[in-house]
């Protein structure tokens, strides 16, 4: 028991002796070469610059985000003076119609009222014109039915004295 | 102006021929008779139509000319030859002034609604003469639609003293007023 106890403690002893040039061999190296910066040390950097991107991009979409938000400020007041315009545009056009309307319903009125002057003056010259025809028309008849040979004979003694060598004159 | 110029040549010759034969007066009545008829009626269509047979056309104006002078009988049957009927109006006017520029004398129209007297045509003729200075030549035509009065034609001269031609005055009197 104690043979086998001394050879698993030198066995032990001489293990750990070789786990200490082991560890003091990788600890020199590692020294020597800095492998943890240089692993490490990349990553960090690499994490850095990720980091660094990530408040650039928040910047820019913060960026982005005012900017958008200022033309759509803009957009609004923009779409704003247009509406506002195209409402001036439309009572102006509004108006210049309604006085377009105005000037044509007086006008057509005017010609209205000169037309129906015109036709009654017409209708009432026809009308005269129809009373003296028929008047004469009848006086006509009239006479005709009642002149005698000798009123026809005195007619005609009368216009042979009234004839001058003006009326006679040979064109 | 065509139409003119023939009836004055037709109108010459007619009337040369009448004088020479010392036949104006009849020559002239006839053609008188003739003119009013073809005036007043479709006689001178007639004559100048050439789908109306040409012997039909010469028994017609034989018929109306049984008793004329053969100077007209013949001139008719020469228009009517060659389809001139429509110029007898025309031959006649002319005639008629030729007839006034050779003698001196005026040829008038008298219209008349009512048969004119002696008296009256005598009473016409006197006082045109007075005024013109000329022998008179009338023709008596008797138109009921004058109305009453006379109408006198002194060649292209109308004198218009009918109870027609007063109303007429009075109608453009009356529509002169009711214008106003």
């Amino acid at each position: 028991m104690d043979f086998l106890n001394q050879d698993v403690l030198w066995d032990f002893f001489w293990r750990v002796v070789n786990a200490v040039i082991l560890f003091g061999l990788v600890v020199y190296f590692v020294r020597k070469y800095d492998v943890i910066n240089k692993v490490f040390g990349g990553y960090q950097e690499k994490i850095q610059r990720e980091i660094d991107n990530a408040k650039n991009v928040e910047e820019d979409a913060a960026r982005i985000k005012r900017e958008i938000d200022q033309m759509s400020e803009q957009a609004e007041v923009r779409s704003q003076e247009i509406v506002e315009k195209a409402k001036e545009q439309a009572q102006r056009e509004k108006e210049a119609l309604i006085e377009d309307a105005k000037s044509s319903a007086e006008r057509i009125l005017t010609q209205a009222r000169q037309t129906a002057d015109y036709e009654q003056e017409r209708q009432s010259k026809l009308l005269q014109n129809e009373i003296v025809e028929r008047t004469l028309e009848k006086a006509r008849e009239e006479v005709a039915a009642k002149i005698t040979k000798k009123e026809n004979d005195r007619l005609v003694n009368e216009f042979l004295d009234s004839l001058n060598e003006e009326s006679v004159k040979l064109s | 102006m065509k139409q003119k110029h023939v009836a004055q040549n037709y109108a010459a010759g007619l009337f040369h021929a009448s004088q020479a034969n010392n036949s104006t007066d009849a020559v002239e009545a006839d053609l008188g008779k003739l003119a009013s008829a073809a005036a007043e009626t479709n006689l001178s269509v007639l004559l100048s139509n050439p789908q109306v047979d040409k012997k039909d056309k010469h028994a017609l104006v034989d018929k109306m000319l049984k008793n004329g002078h053969p100077y007209v009988g013949n001139l008719v049957h020469i228009l009517v030859e060659r389809n001139r009927g429509r110029y007898l109006p025309d031959i006649y006017q002319h005639f008629m002034k030729i007839r006034d520029q050779e003698s001196d004398s005026l040829h008038v129209t008298v219209e008349t609604a009512f048969e004119l007297t002696k008296t009256i045509q005598d009473k016409i003729s006197k006082r045109l003469n007075e005024l013109t200075g000329r022998d008179i030549r009338l023709s008596i035509v008797e138109d009921v639609t004058i109305v009453g009065g006379i109408r006198l034609k002194l060649q292209d001269n109308l004198i218009d003293g009918s109870v027609l031609a007063q109303m007429d005055g009075l109608r453009q009197q009356l529509l002169g007023s009711s214008a106003n």
